[in-house]
């Protein structure tokens, strides 16, 4: 089933489990893309970060994303897991493994993978600095 | 396409019995109203902008994020003329998050 190559969790995440769902002998690539917690935006220094995730509609958009990369590209062999909750800095919050015949399309398939989750699944990051913190993506409507 | 309002016809039309919709908070939406998620009562015929115009009634601290903000009926993204049905649930959906996909200094 491809909701079990969906994973929404608190736990660490663990690249190489997720990118085990994707391989088979009928691929000659495998990309895995791993994001991970940075200690810097715009010049401020990130202490830790957390995520917030709605879950049931998370699910469905990357079901969603799924879809329309089998419609694409006509590639099923895809997984991810998402970390919410507490992060600390240099852990992984996201994990994105595409398998393909050829490396060219796991490639661009990983990226718009990634792109597009982004766009649509609605999980949120709240960045913790020493004097503050915000959410991404709300910071530029500039309310007190 | 006006943030909020935009149905006040309905208000005119609607009959005795109103329609019930529950609206779950996220982030700084549910940091600013201080719970997860709340119920409102609107009459029938009401749409989602009309949902938005009471949360703004009951916490003004959320208005200002509306103008960003995409709306969800039951898990699907949609436009805020949507008229509600009883019982759906509506999700405000600030900017998602990003971040990973953005070239770093520190790496």
């Amino acid at each position: 089933m491809e909701t079990e190559r969906i994973l929404i969790t608190e736990e660490p995440l663990d690249a190489a489990s997720v990118t085990a769902l994707v391989k088979s002998n009928a691929n000659g690539g495998v990309v895995t893309f791993e994001g991970t917690t940075r200690d810097e935006t715009g010049g401020r220094t990130v202490v830790r970060l957390e995520y917030e995730a709605y879950p049931e509609m998370a699910e469905k958009t990357f079901l969603q994303i799924f879809d329309e990369v089998q419609e694409r590209w006509g590639i099923t062999d895809m997984a991810v897991a998402h970390r919410i909750g507490r992060l600390e800095l240099g852990e992984a919050s996201l994990i994105v493994a595409v398998a393909a015949p050829h490396r060219a399309e796991a490639f661009a398939i990983a990226m718009y993978v990634v792109d597009r989750i982004k766009e649509i699944v609605p999980i949120w990051k709240k960045e913790f600095f020493e004097d503050g913190s915000v959410w991404v993506g709300a910071a530029h409507t500039q309310i007190p | 396409m006006a943030p909020f309002g935009g149905a006040g016809y309905n208000r005119h039309m609607a009959s005795s019995d109103g329609v019930t919709v529950t609206l779950r908070l996220f982030a700084i939406y549910r940091e600013r109203v201080g719970q997860e998620c709340i119920e409102v009562t609107l009459q029938s015929g009401s749409t989602v902008a009309d949902a938005l115009t009471s949360l703004g009634e009951l916490h003004p601290s959320t208005l200002p994020l509306m103008p960003t903000t995409m709306v969800a009926v039951n898990q699907e993204y949609t436009e805020r003329d949507y008229v509600l049905e009883p019982n759906d649930e509506i999700a405000l959906i600030p900017p998602v998050s990003g971040g990973w996909a953005e070239p770093t200094s520190s790496s």
